[in-house]
């Protein structure tokens, strides 16, 4: 277990090099910060001034090892649009919001969704079973946003149950809306493939066999098929996770929350570089680690997989 | 986007280590479609999606771009079936030629993902070795992109010629900028998918014979490895379509999609952000047209998946 | 599969009844009108709900400030955040014709000579910083030369106009500044300051105004762990802790106690950050601000839910245009042969096919005025009587066919550019319809603000769509800034227009002080410039700021400014919200100071304080100046008075403690606030009139 988790650790570094070198070339290639930040009115003498005061003029290379060697120092540097801004604390005060809002929608996924899978599964081809079925593929037929609009205007604006979007850190009432927009489509996914990983589960021989054995239906289920269901289950919760933090984005929007996604979708448009390199690695970081805690969580839950790619 | 990472980088097929050989099932794959009554749904959908997008030209009531300044904001009515949004253009005659716009997006874009997926699996999974380790960082840097990310950014470093003629569609520059975007950002799951195909599919009998014979690589690569790794490309493929339209929804959504006046359903449900609790209708109803097209492909895919699939799912 | 079907059926059932909630008629939600007393409040269900409790005042903005720092700050929200922060030598002030014109801020007094280039001001005395120390010249000196480093965005408002600064900032190099006795700012001693400039320019004082020249002190613009454009440290009526500022959430600025224009009747200032324009109006119904400007689209909806005494309506001094690539003989994209540019009767021609007044009335509710010209109405300089340009079909066709292509034909297509923001999508396809219409092919491109400025920056665009807000109210900023030139690209010009007489007369108009004069250079500048068109101008917008009735000390202004804090300039010492019964009475005089008042009630004499004859009126006490005493027969009676109203703050106060026997003064509990309860109003007495006999 220890050199496997070793090996998963070695394997992750040159995605981490290569994660900074794109968000590094994207950011870089689309243009100066400063432009945009000077406004409508320019001098092009000031605004050459400033560029070579920041250092934007060096050549790419020069550039990018510097970013790196700061990176390595675990100096994720200042933002350039927000002036004197430490990127860290940028990430630091924002993803504590996003991660909020990814762990509940986590939850919410993980728990309503693998309930209706079970229920499902329980009783395959009742109108449970249908009408979850049905509520899951159209789940994640749609988009965050809509979904987001639409709960808005009906628990926010109309009923005024909910704030208007927006964000307080004790508050869980900011939550709600936001992470049943994000979760409800992640509860979709993993209800369909509870039930199905469920059920195939229970038509393979040694559930049969148990069956025969005498075992009533309640504990078969529970017992055996279910924990064998856990794992793609856990490897789509895994997946999810990724998408949840990314596709924060469209929620933040929506709800107005200043999460890390909004914090990386305004650097983009500003073209604000240390921001964007700072986020992307803190990002891969995050994935990396996420999914190597899911690997080590397979390997446990499925001994097949211990010993070999 | 979680819908998005669920349609993109599709459920992993249940573990399984036994080899998928699916020689020649043709008919009794297309019976199966055929009797599933949903996937008969969903492709009947979108064949009238298909159609909307094709003949908008004849079908629709007015030009999608026709401003009827006296009838701005209108809910539905005998004139304007689906109401008319803030310029007094036709909804109806908009959601009808959106469609072209994100079936070509989606479909077009997954095609890309395609070809790069395809073959960065296959060669990752034929070759092996250095080549395997080289390609499977590489996939996994991408993958480790947040996706939306990713495809903002693409969008955003794209510096379309200032003069460049909007004109037909396929020549817009935000065309090109989406499709680019959306196709690299998609192929990290059919690669990842297709490599584990061909790492068991490359093992069989059959393959070694060829190897034997004598055949080059390229040859043995698509001759005999592909075809076996058709099913879960053909399922994916419906599956990333459908995400790629949501795909351009959202950035639509955020200002980067197709522009103006090509009516995009993503484009529209920006538009009618703030005029959302007083006109509806402007964006109801593409959002319920994208809702309607996401759903059809991932039933056509499920339905595949299960016709394709020789172990009987229910 | 029956099963399926149903099932399709009860989703489709259940989402029409969703969708039934969510379209269902606005009166689901709060009563309006009482006090919900919680301080999350929900959304309104469309009325307007009773204003959240609170004592600060509370504004939204779009994004959040970039930066805090005077000499970086550019965009209009950090401008709107810093501008309660910080002084500058001069301000904006509304003068006795409600005109806004430089007056003096940190300056007690300033000359200028008569040749126009030394301009030499008097500063107060005991002005305090935030952080507790006394603000002089060597301050502003320092905070000017700053505006001229390196890191500086806006060198531009001093560099080309004072003496000896070009040399002093190519000396700086690397250095953030340097001594050099050559610069004309100097410190004549602790309280003098003197700018001298290599020539005369006649909105020099306008520069001073700008935020940009605000005076900071030199420890906290040194600090290296406390970034000035993080934690501000100013003289300003607001003050701003680190704490204060809650990234991407909010900041809160509080009432700097000893701000040299006396205490500020508001604790605090709330900037609520949300991305989402339209959330504005509606969290501003929900009780939750106390501004909003109101969305596209919502302008009937607002004023069916909101009380006209919740609305001020001003001229924005902004002109918004189409601009047209003007040929050169160098440009090699096509600009150089477009007839769009090469040919000024074809952009009259488009000139006459808009239809400016359906674009005001209904795509823009409203909520502009059509285009008179270059120079908006409400900017000082601007000639008012020139007609609003109107739609004529039959005079687009003529000159059309005058160009040589009648009804159209021959006339290649042409792409407007234009930014990507959700207003300028709605009226970019109103325009091109219109054009459309009349025979000009023209094809839309929508670019991201970043790309935009970029393609216009080097080459001109053959045509763009855009506006231009005043940096400042004077003609200068319009006409000298995107015409003359000079300017050509990003300095403003960026249709590259060039005409030497309007490079002349914008000019010769920079020299001249007297604004008489300069006016007449103007006029004749626009007037080539309204001949030959480089800009199809199309729209004034109108602003129009919901302002909650309970914020009180606003005036209204004939030109505002746009602060990017949805809420008018004003001088925020005097802005406070109105939360208690005795607030609301205090009012209506309040917001009189400093103008003619006719005040009646019961004459009287003062029982303390000043001695001297008093008005008991239902607003409390008016003691009466420029009289010794009542007439005979007028005490105890009804009488009027009239005169300008103003206020002092020389009241005997004392703290009234438990069991203790009242005394001469003012009452306030122990801590109470000594300063406002010391202030009485007095109204400098022109005539008086006994009402009863």
């Amino acid at each position: 277990m220890g050199t496997y988790i070793f090996r998963r650790t070695l394997q992750t570094i040159p995605v981490l090099i290569g994660v900074a070198l794109i968000a590094f070339l994207l950011s870089d290639l689309s243009g100066s910060p400063v432009r945009q930040m000077m406004g409508p009115h320019a001098d092009p003498a000031i605004r050459k001034r400033i560029e070579e005061h920041l250092g934007l003029n060096k050549p790419l290379h020069e550039r990018f090892l510097n970013h790196m060697n700061n990176l390595l120092h675990g100096d994720l540097g200042l933002s350039v649009v927000k002036e004197g801004k430490s990127v860290s604390e940028m990430i630091a005060e924002s993803i504590v919001v996003t991660l909020r809002l990814t762990l509940g929608a986590i939850f919410l996924a993980a728990t309503l969704g693998v309930a209706f899978g079970v229920f499902s599964a329980w009783r395959p081809n009742s109108w449970i079973d249908y009408s979850s079925s049905v509520f899951a593929t159209i789940g994640i037929s749609f988009p965050a946003f809509f979904l987001g609009m639409l709960l808005m205007l009906v628990f926010s604006v109309k009923l005024g149950w909910f704030p208007i979007g927006g964000y307080e850190p004790g508050s869980l009432k900011h939550l709600v809306l936001p992470c049943l927009t994000l979760g409800l489509l992640s509860t979709a996914s993993v209800s369909r493939l509870t039930r199905n990983c469920m059920l195939e589960t229970m038509s393979q021989e040694y559930i049969r066999s148990a069956r025969a054995k005498g075992r009533g239906n309640w504990r078969v289920l529970l017992g055996h098929a279910f924990p064998n269901a856990l794992i793609p289950v856990v490897t789509v919760i895994g997946n999810d996770f990724a998408g949840l933090l990314s596709g924060a984005v469209l929620t933040e929007t929506v709800f107005n929350i200043p999460g890390i996604g909004s914090v990386i979708k305004d650097a983009i448009f500003q073209r604000d570089l240390p921001v964007v390199m700072g986020c992307c690695v803190v990002f891969a970081l995050i994935l990396v680690v996420a999914n190597i805690v899911i690997d080590v969580l397979y390997a446990f839950l499925d001994p097949r997989i211990r010993h070999g790619e | 986007m979680a819908n998005e990472q669920a349609v993109m980088l599709p459920q992993p097929l249940p573990v399984s280590t036994e080899p998928e050989i699916v020689p020649s099932r043709a008919p009794s794959a297309w019976s199966r479609l055929w009797k599933d009554s949903r996937s008969m749904v969903a492709l009947g959908l979108l064949l009238f999606m298909l159609l909307c997008a094709i003949s908008a030209n004849w079908l629709a009531p007015y030009p999608y771009d026709q401003q009827f300044r006296a009838h701005v904001r209108q809910g539905p009515s005998a004139a304007h079936v689906l109401g008319t949004d803030f310029l007094g253009r036709d909804m109806l005659s908009r959601v009808m030629y959106g469609a072209r716009v994100s079936l070509l997006i989606g479909i077009s874009a997954t095609v890309l993902s395609l070809l790069i997926g395809v073959t960065l699996g296959l060669s990752s999974g034929y070759f092996g070795g250095a080549t395997d380790a080289v390609l499977m960082r590489l996939t996994d840097t991408i993958a480790s992109f947040p996706t939306l990310l990713l495809a903002i950014a693409i969008t955003v470093l794209y510096k379309p010629t200032p003069l460049a003629n909007p004109g037909a569609l396929i020549t817009n520059p935000s065309f090109w900028t989406l499709f680019i975007a959306l196709g690299m950002v998609g192929w990290t799951g059919i690669a990842r998918v297709v490599r584990a195909q061909v790492l068991t599919v490359k093992t069989l009998d059959y393959v070694t014979a060829a190897r034997a014979l004598g055949g080059s690589n390229t040859r043995i690569m698509f001759r005999h490895i592909l075809p076996n790794c058709l099913s879960p490309i053909i399922v994916l493929a419906t599956l990333a379509i459908g995400g790629n339209i949501l795909g351009e929804a959202g950035l639509s959504f955020l200002g980067l999609g197709i522009q103006e006046p090509f009516p995009s359903w993503g484009g529209m449900l920006s538009d009618s952000q703030q005029y959302f609790e007083l006109n509806w209708w402007m964006a109801v109803f593409p959002g319920m047209a994208i809702v309607l097209t996401v759903l059809s492909f991932n039933l056509l895919g499920d339905g595949l998946r299960d016709a394709l699939d020789p172990k009987a799912r229910k | 599969m029956n099963r399926l079907y149903g099932m399709l059926a009860a989703v489709t059932v259940c989402f029409v009844a969703f969708m039934a909630l969510a379209l269902s008629g606005r009166n689901a939600g709060g009563e309006s009108g009482e006090d919900s007393g919680d301080e999350t409040v929900r959304g309104s269900g469309g009325k307007l709900l009773a204003r959240v409790p609170g004592r600060e005042l509370r504004l939204a903005v779009d994004t959040e400030p970039q930066t805090l720092d005077p000499i970086s700050v550019v965009d209009t929200v950090s401008d709107g955040v810093s501008e309660k922060i910080y002084n500058r030598l001069l301000r904006l002030k509304l003068n006795e014709k409600g005109e806004l014109k430089p007056g003096d801020d940190l300056a007690e007094s300033h000359t200028i000579t008569p040749d126009g280039k030394l301009y030499t001001f008097k500063l107060r005395k005991g002005v305090l910083f935030h952080n507790g120390r006394e603000m002089k010249a060597a301050d502003v000196v320092y905070s000017l030369k700053r505006l001229l480093s390196p890191l500086s965005k806006r060198a531009d408002l001093l560099e080309p106009f004072v003496k000896g600064a070009p040399e002093y900032v190519k000396a700086n190099g690397d250095r953030l500044m340097h001594d050099d006795p050559n610069l004309g700012i100097r410190a004549l001693d602790d309280y003098t300051v003197q700018i001298e400039l290599a020539n005369p320019f006649g909105p020099f004082e306008q520069h001073l105004c700008t935020v940009s020249c605000a005076v900071v002190p030199k420890e906290a613009a040194e600090d290296p762990v406390n970034h000035l454009s993080r934690v501000p440290v100013g003289t300003g009526p607001f003050k701003l802790a680190k704490e204060d500022w809650y990234a991407n959430r909010q900041l809160v600025l509080r009432r700097f106690d000893q701000y040299f224009g006396g205490k500020p009747k508001m604790e605090a200032i709330k900037f609520l950050i949300y991305k989402e324009h339209n959330l504005h109006l509606k969290l501003f119904m929900a009780g939750q601000l106390d501004a909003a400007t109101i969305p596209q689209g919502h302008v009937k909806e607002a004023e069916a839910d909101v009380g006209p005494e919740n609305w001020i309506k001003y001229q924005n001094v902004r002109t918004n245009y189409i601009g047209f690539g003007m040929p050169s003989g160098k440009w090699k994209n096509k600009a150089d042969l477009s007839p769009y540019g090469t040919n000024k009767l074809l952009r009259q021609a488009m000139s006459f096919a808009i239809d400016r007044e359906n674009l005001c009335k209904n795509v823009l509710e409203g909520r502009a005025v059509p285009a008179i010209g270059v120079l908006p109405p409400g900017l000082p300089g601007c000639k008012e009587s020139r007609p609003p340009m109107k739609k004529d079909l039959a005079k687009a066709s003529e000159l059309m066919k005058q160009a040589g292509y009648p009804n159209g034909e021959g006339l290649p297509p042409v792409t407007m550019l234009c930014r990507n923001d959700p207003d300028t999508k709605v009226i970019s396809q109103a325009i091109q319809q219109d054009l459309k219409s009349a025979g000009f092919p023209v094809q839309l491109q929508f670019r991201e603000w970043n790309r935009f400025l970029e393609e216009t920056e080097n080459e001109p665009a053959p045509m763009f769509l855009l506006g231009w807000v005043a940096d400042y109210p004077d003609p200068d900023n319009f006409l000298y800034v995107l015409f003359n030139s000079k300017q050509w690209g990003s300095e403003g010009n960026t249709t590259f227009y060039s005409n030497p007489e309007v490079d002349r007369l914008t000019e010769e108009a920079r020299h001249v002080t007297d604004f008489g004069e300069r006016t007449k250079l103007y006029e004749k500048a626009e007037d080539i410039i309204l001949d030959e068109m480089p800009w199809v101008c199309t729209y004034h917008p109108l602003n129009e700021v919901l302002i909650r009735k309970e914020v009180k000390g606003i005036r209204e202004n004939k030109t505002m400014l746009d602060t990017g804090t949805e809420f008018p300039m004003v001088e925020f010492r005097d802005v406070y919200v109105a939360t208690t019964a005795a607030d609301e009475k205090a009012t209506a005089l309040d917001e009189k100071i400093g103008q003619g008042v006719s005040i009646s009630g019961v004459a009287s004499m003062a029982k303390f304080g000043p001695a001297g004859p008093v008005l008991l009126t239902s607003d409390g006490v008016i003691y009466i100046g420029g009289l010794s005493a009542w007439p005979d027969g007028f005490i105890e009676k009804a009488v009027a008075v009239g005169g300008v109203l103003t206020e002092a703050f020389d009241l005997p106060v004392y703290e009234k403690k438990e069991g203790a026997p009242p005394q001469e003064g003012v009452p306030i509990p122990p801590g109470g606030d000594k300063h406002a309860a010391s202030r009485r109003l007095i109204v400098k007495l022109k005539k008086m009139e006994l009402l009863e006999k």
